[in-house]
């Protein structure tokens, strides 16, 4: 149960991230730094996306904390880190992004990194 | 036939334009965001000496929004959203999100000076595989607009 819990919360971050990719798509590109910071912001709180993907990461959250309430976070945190693969994969769907074989590989070496940290 | 924009890691790349290398700067911002944001949270429920919800879950939410530590942390975190997005709106979703791997590495060396957390050469070792794929995914830069 806390396993599906988990899977669910990295669903959830995951489609909160790709849920921002298309807020910010959507709005032709949003600048927060370089231009006026408060128009920006004006057209980000019209656009549905954008509370549906902050909706999308706190519900993520909110689950993550549920399932290390009941699993060992050494075994959550590397799981929880295969969000970095997963949105190669929907980057590549939904997007079309380039996903080069060094780009997979880059985050292959990533998740071992993570898995390291955790076994320590 | 030569794809002039096949990704060669060996190839030294033509010159970035300006606004990559703003994103590049902007995603250095957000790490360090990101990481500060973390260690401020971790530090301010420790200085709260930990969360405890049975005794009334009003007073304990006033205890944590009115931590200093908290605030500044969530502030850091609502920040970064702000700067993350300006970033992914030039860069490609699956060029710029290993990049948040840091952030593990960056919380570790801080949680190490600020927090006098314990390090092993296992976690360092993590932290030098961490460091090794987002090198090797920077690599492999396409700018969101040509894709």
């Amino acid at each position: 149960m806390a396993f599906i819990i988990l899977l669910t919360s990295i669903f959830c971050v995951v489609c909160g991230e790709i849920l921002l990719k298309v807020t910010v798509t959507r709005l032709e590109g949003v600048d927060f730094v370089s231009t006026s910071l408060l128009s920006h912001l004006g057209k980000l709180l019209r656009a549905p996306s954008f509370f549906l993907a902050i909706a999308a990461y706190f519900s993520g959250m909110v689950l993550y904390l549920a399932a290390i309430s009941k699993l060992d976070v050494s075994l959550a945190y590397p799981i929880m880190s295969l969000n970095f693969a997963i949105i190669l994969v929907y980057s590549k769907i939904f997007f079309r992004e380039n996903v080069t074989p060094l780009r997979w590989f880059g985050v292959f070496i990533i998740l071992f990194g993570v898995f390291l940290i955790s076994r320590s | 036939m030569i794809d002039p924009n096949s990704n060669s890691f060996w190839r030294r790349k033509p010159r970035a334009k300006n606004s990559s290398i703003k994103s590049k700067i902007l995603l250095f911002f957000s790490i360090m965001l990101a990481s500060i944001g973390q260690v401020l949270l971790k530090y301010g429920v420790k200085s709260l000496g930990g969360l405890e919800f049975g005794g009334g879950a009003a007073a304990e939410l006033f205890r944590i929004f009115t931590c200093p530590y908290i605030v500044l942390g969530l502030f850091c975190i609502a920040l970064n959203l702000l700067v993350w997005m300006t970033i992914i709106s030039k860069l490609e979703l699956s060029f710029a999100y290993p990049f948040a791997s840091l952030s593990y590495a960056l919380i570790l060396l801080i949680g190490w000076l600020v927090l006098y957390e314990r390090v092993n050469a296992l976690r360092i070792a993590g932290v030098a595989f961490i460091t090794i794929g987002v090198i090797l995914v920077s690599r492999t830069e396409k700018k969101a607009a040509d894709a």
